[in-house]
């Protein structure tokens, strides 16, 4: 069996779609639905009104679900919101996400490290989002990192693997599992990022701003586990020069040319 | 007695916090309570009384990546 652990958790979908810019929560249980997702992340934000239906609602059980940090400027204010998570959902699962850029929501590697310090004490498995870079994220995992999770492209851009080589650098050199998260556009990046043989890819963006979020979704889903069988089934070496497909024999080399 | 929830002033007639939680719609299953910057753990939200100005956020998951 094909099977995804991180810390505690054992995930057998490679999928962790997140939960953010959905014109309507109702999305969420069909795609789950569909997809076989095992995975979501949400943020901790203010109580809108008391009347809305919470999202937990929408969230089939079973589902396991990662709080992230969104917001947090550094490691004390990530903390305080994981705090507020672990409260909401009793797991120790967090998300860092500690981004002070507001144009490219670049994430501050260095306070992500200080970030998995702090968190690891306080008995959290830190997720941290991150810039790939590796000697950072060897940091991170000794700081108590239970898997990285490094940027394809900025966050909502949709431009794909644009940090590819940095992340298979991550693939080849840390033991825990990479989670490729912001930045996949369509199913073809998730595809790409799979056959690279990274664990798992965390969609938002493409799917929740789809015209057609379900469909959407399914692509997705398709994308990853046609990319994670590639992986497993071994991906031939690229080549300078061309090698044929049909091989020659002694008729064409010789008898059709008399 | 005044207080701010959420950012906004409310004026409410009791001190428990639970139950102005309650009055203002919310119930403590699905929503987190942090008064003046500390968190109260679900089990004690009753036990919790509320003075004059007061910060109460109250927070809950909502989407995000």
């Amino acid at each position: 069996m094909d099977e995804l652990k991180i810390a505690d958790i054992t995930l057998k979908n490679r999928l962790i779609i997140g939960t953010g810019k959905f014109s309507s929560y109702e999305y969420i249980p069909e795609i789950i639905e569909k997809t076989g997702c095992e995975m979501v992340t949400v943020a901790v934000r203010r109580a809108k009104d008391g009347i809305q239906k919470p999202l937990k609602d929408y969230i089939p059980q079973g589902t396991k679900i990662l709080v992230n940090t969104s917001g947090a400027r550094n490691a004390e204010e990530a903390l305080k919101i994981a705090k507020i998570g672990r409260e909401l959902l009793g797991s120790n699962l967090i998300k860092i996400e500690i981004i002070p850029d507001t144009k490219y929501l670049m994430p501050d590697n260095m306070e992500v490290i200080r970030a998995c310090e702090l968190l690891s004490k306080e008995g959290f498995k830190p997720f941290p989002y991150i810039m790939p870079d590796l000697v950072l994220a060897k940091r991170m995992v000794e700081a108590g990192a239970v898997c990285i999770m490094p940027l394809g492209s900025p966050i909502g851009t949709n431009k794909g693997l644009l940090t590819k080589y940095f992340i298979e650098m991550l693939k080849n050199e840390i033991k825990v599992p990479i989670i490729v998260d912001a930045g996949i556009g369509k199913p073809s990046h998730a595809a790409e990022a799979m056959e690279i043989g990274v664990d798992a890819v965390l969609i938002n963006t493409a799917i929740a701003t789809s015209k057609n979020p379900v469909k959407m979704a399914i692509a997705f889903s398709k994308a990853v586990e046609a990319g994670r069988i590639a992986f497993l089934a071994g991906i031939p070496a690229e080549k300078i020069t061309a090698d044929p497909s049909s091989p020659l024999d002694e008729y064409l080399t010789g008898f059709l040319r008399k | 007695m005044k207080i701010t929830v959420n950012g906004q002033t409310k004026e409410v007639t009791t001190k428990n916090l639970k139950q102005i939680v309650e009055l203002l719609g919310f119930d403590t299953t699905n929503y987190v309570i942090v008064l003046n910057d500390e968190i109260i753990p679900k089990s004690k939200v009753n036990e919790v009384e509320v003075k004059e100005n007061d910060e109460i956020e109250i927070l809950t998951i909502m989407g995000g990546g």
